[in-house]
């Protein structure tokens, strides 16, 4: 089935690396910032006010979703974690596809083949 | 200090909000402060909280609900203005000179009748106001010595015959249908100020009375429209994204 996630596209870059930082494992929101600030190593910094903003769309749109699992031994009840939803892997593929063929076409654009 | 004035800054942000991630964010405040340092975070709490109140909460469709009142409300001075013109310039003319004023003394006329008399540029003018409106004057005529003219009223025309004497004036009142309507007394015009001011209150408390209305009918409009386009377009734009161009993938599960 063929499902179409334009209306989620593009990602803001906020969303886009909270998305990478959940696509590998459940995080809580200082592990996603200290993730997605390894991510671009160190060039793009989420603060808490930014990162919480958008994670409360994120999870509106069924993107995210808080994560019901087992807690490690001693965590600090106010964490939560958070996990990316069959949706949100779906938009995050979309996304990533979509700036491929960005990538490529600006590839193509900068460093035109010179004719034989 | 500094995270007391955290505190206050999620305290701050709305309520839906703070019960959802105040606790999270207070905890990574703790837990960052040293790296981040205070005055990162702080401004960002501070962005959060603006972002959260004017985008999120629809704090904003209150903003442009006043923007469009206030948008009336120019328009319907502008509007207000026009209808009143007539009455204004006739009165800022009489205010210009030396004015004569007085009233009606009788039951000459269903409203109480005011008379405003003054010259500019040499020509008499008068104004006449019924209850603070101002009636048209047909057949005026005055001199130095006499002063004359017609003022329909509903139960018949009201001819008025006066002598401009010393700075008085004074005359009889009659209906066009014969008869003594009264009389004018009208006093050259230590207070023809005040009464001046007074017909012009009372053109003003019409014009408020009247642009009052107007801007009640543009805050019921605007809101009416802006209810319709939150919620047909606005709305749609927020869940259907931002008209970029659409791709179709299939995903990869």
């Amino acid at each position: 089935m063929i499902e179409d996630f334009s209306p989620f596209l593009p990602l803001s870059p906020a969303s886009l690396h909270i998305l990478l930082s959940l696509a590998g494992e459940d995080r809580h929101g200082y592990g996603i910032m200290q993730e997605v600030a390894r991510q671009s190593d160190g060039q793009y910094k989420l603060g808490p006010g930014t990162l919480y903003d958008n994670l409360q769309k994120l999870m509106t749109q069924g993107v995210v979703r808080e994560a019901d699992g087992k807690r490690p031994e001693g965590d600090d009840p106010r964490r939560r974690y958070y996990r990316l939803t069959t949706l949100g892997r779906g938009i995050l593929t979309a996304e990533v596809e979509r700036l491929e063929n960005v990538v490529r076409e600006a590839r193509q654009h900068l460093h035109p083949r010179r004719a034989t | 200090m500094t995270r007391a004035l955290y505190q206050w800054l999620l305290w701050m942000h709305p309520p839906q909000f703070r019960r959802e991630f105040a606790g999270e964010m207070m905890w990574i405040f703790e837990s960052s402060v040293e790296s981040e340092g205070h005055a990162n975070l702080l401004s960002d709490a501070a962005v959060s909280l603006a972002r959260q109140w004017f985008l999120r909460s629809g704090a904003w469709k209150i903003g442009v609900a006043l923007a469009g009142a206030l948008l009336q409300v120019g328009i319907g001075s502008v509007g207000m203005l026009f209808m009143t013109r007539t009455g204004v310039e006739g009165l800022h003319a009489v205010a210009l000179t030396g004015i004569w004023s007085g009233s009606l003394r009788s039951d000459g006329a269903s409203k109480p009748l005011e008379l405003v008399l003054g010259r500019d540029r040499g020509a008499w003018i008068g104004v006449i106001t019924a209850g603070g409106q101002p009636i048209s004057i047909a057949d005026f005529r005055a001199t130095t010595g006499a002063v004359s003219f017609r003022a329909p009223a509903p139960e018949g025309d009201l001819l008025f015959h006066g002598d401009l004497n010393a700075g008085r004036l004074s005359g009889t009142v009659q209906r066009s249908g014969g008869g003594d309507a009264g009389v004018w007394e009208v006093e050259r015009s230590v207070a023809s100020a005040a009464a001046s001011s007074s017909i012009s209150t009372s053109i003003s408390t019409k014009r408020f009375v009247g642009l009052a209305s107007v801007v009640a009918a543009g805050i019921i409009v605007s809101v009416v429209l802006l209810a319709l386009w939150t919620r047909r377009f606005l709305w749609g734009r927020m869940t259907s994204g931002r008209g970029r161009p659409r791709y179709a993938i299939s995903p990869r599960m």
